[in-house]
């Protein structure tokens, strides 16, 4: 049987449509992205675990550039952080931002889109609009 | 050991485009003007310090630049903290030069992304390459868009640092770009990843740059003319991911001043001017703050008040800075300081006793900090 890496067992994951994180069996830390080590205290006592798939907005940005040969015809798009409810931090793009407002702080929701050859991993602005307190 | 480390020399080649030439070609044109500069023999050299290119990494660059320039250095190699490197080998070539590991120490960068590879800068980032997160920018704008949501006057204060820095740039017969910025021209300049603009964004560059670092007394011996003093320095590293950061915002540029105001016995209002590493507009805001030059609003209200412009309270990046005169990785940055302690900038702060130069690397994953004299 192949030993899949932590980096590979992630994106396993993900292609089964689940978005997991890890964490430490030692001291209790989540983190992204996946790690041999826990970067708190250094333990390799590691457990995967399901987020739930909400989140809050941290930032974002809007390329007008494709720095990327394959997203060029693609402008503008975004890119956005995303911190999940339980702690640990991503990368990813919102499906629609809606004009001229400010995202940081709004809640948002996984989904998956297929694109790129492989199921990516995307949020949605939550309906509810309320800005939630740890960000504030 | 405040004050025993001075710089005796200072050398460069053109900024911009430079076609047709090796990074080993150009840090050996800018360490013949620096040993040139400092009126002293090649002889004379026993360490060589080199930041390793970013258009092509390659293993032992150092000791590949000093078999090319003949030189069998007692101390040196590559230091690897991306632009902060370079005001850390001077702050490493004065710790080694006071526990008598060398005795004159050249520091040097040279890179060529503008005619050569930016892959550096234009490289997709991990996992999340398929999202479409690539570039240096897009990880600064994560920081710009951060910024902007906690401080409504960012855009005044990015903007006022641009006009600066390129108002110094025009001034300077050796910058890359001498066109000035306005209020409305800024306005109107395109977004690259938003809320960066064009202008908010540092030149992509060739070029190189090299300083003489010695004792005060081999200075002295040496006959050389115009020694300026080291009179601080200290580093601060971020070191994680700039996505990973709790507080996108902040960094650890605060404890590389604290550390170099501290063994300079100085504070921030005893600088006379700023070279704050521009590589983008909001990093001079962060770094100002960080440095204790006052608050996100008091910054703002100073530079409203032309306060980083020649004649303010605290001159920023007098010869254009990488907005500007190249967008080289910060050592040009320490040549400008240099030049303010000797009065010889193009443009002069009046009676400028004492600056400050900030240089850092990465998404600011690391930083440096070098106070200077007379």
């Amino acid at each position: 049987m192949t030993v899949l890496s932590p980096a590979e067992e992630y994106r396993a994951a993900l292609d089964t449509h689940r978005l997991t994180f890890q964490r430490c069996g030692a001291c209790g830390h989540a983190w992204l992205p996946a790690r041999s080590e826990c970067p708190a205290c250094w333990s390799d006592d590691l457990t995967r675990e399901d987020a739930s798939g909400g989140g809050t907005v941290v930032s974002w940005v809007v390329f007008h550039v494709a720095f990327d040969e394959r997203y060029k015809g693609r402008t503008p798009y975004n890119v956005a952080l995303i911190d999940l409810d339980e702690g640990p931090r991503l990368v990813t793009n919102i499906i629609e931002i809606p004009a001229e407002e400010d995202i940081i702080g709004r809640r948002v929701t996984l989904c998956f889109q297929e694109d790129m050859g492989r199921e990516l991993l995307r949020f949605q602005l939550a309906e509810d609009a309320t800005t939630s307190q740890q960000t504030d | 050991m405040a004050g025993t480390a001075v710089i005796a020399g200072i050398g460069q080649t053109a900024f911009g485009r430079v076609p047709d030439r090796t990074t080993i070609s150009m840090n050996i044109e800018a360490c013949r003007k620096a040993v040139s500069d400092a009126g002293i023999d090649k002889d004379a050299v026993d360490a060589l310090l080199v930041k390793v290119p970013t258009s092509r990494v390659e293993m032992m660059y150092g000791q590949t630049l000093a078999e090319a320039m003949g030189l069998e250095p007692r101390f040196g190699g590559v230091f690897d903290q991306g632009g902060a490197s370079n005001i850390s080998m001077i702050g490493i070539a004065a710790m080694a030069i006071e526990a008598g590991q060398c005795d004159v120490a050249l520091v040097c960068l040279a890179d060529n992304p503008k005619t050569g590879s930016r892959q550096a800068y234009e490289k997709p980032w991990g996992e999340a390459a398929d999202l479409g997160w690539s570039s240096v920018a897009a990880g600064y704008a994560m920081i710009a868009q951060r910024y902007r949501h906690e401080f409504a006057q960012a855009e005044d204060l990015w903007r006022e640092i641009a006009i600066a820095c390129r108002a110094h740039g025009a001034a300077n017969p050796h910058a890359q770009l001498r066109k000035p910025l306005d209020a409305d021209a800024y306005g109107a300049s395109p977004w690259v990843v938003e809320p960066l603009r064009r202008d908010d964004c540092c030149l992509i560059s060739d070029g190189a740059a090299a300083v003489v670092v010695m004792s005060e007394t081999r200075a002295r011996e040496l006959g050389v003319t115009a020694p300026v003093p080291v009179l601080g320095f200290g580093q601060g590293n971020s070191s994680s991911d700039v996505i990973l950061r709790p507080d996108l915002t902040q960094t650890r540029a605060d404890v590389s001043a604290q550390t170099a105001f501290k063994m300079a016995g100085l504070s921030p209002r005893d600088m006379d001017c700023a070279q704050i590493y521009d590589c983008f507009s909001v990093t001079v805001a962060m770094t100002l703050e960080s440095y204790g030059f006052g608050s996100r609003a008091a910054l703002v209200e100073m530079a409203g008040a032309g306060g980083f412009r020649l004649g303010g309270a605290l001159p920023l990046n007098t010869a254009g800075g990488l907005l500007s005169e190249t967008g080289m990785p910060g050592l040009q940055l320490v040549l400008e300081g240099v030049r303010q302690m000797r009065g010889t900038s193009t443009s002069q702060v009046r009676d400028a006793k004492k600056c400050v130069v900030s240089n850092q690397g990465g998404i600011m994953h690391t930083h440096s900090t070098l106070i200077l004299g007379q």
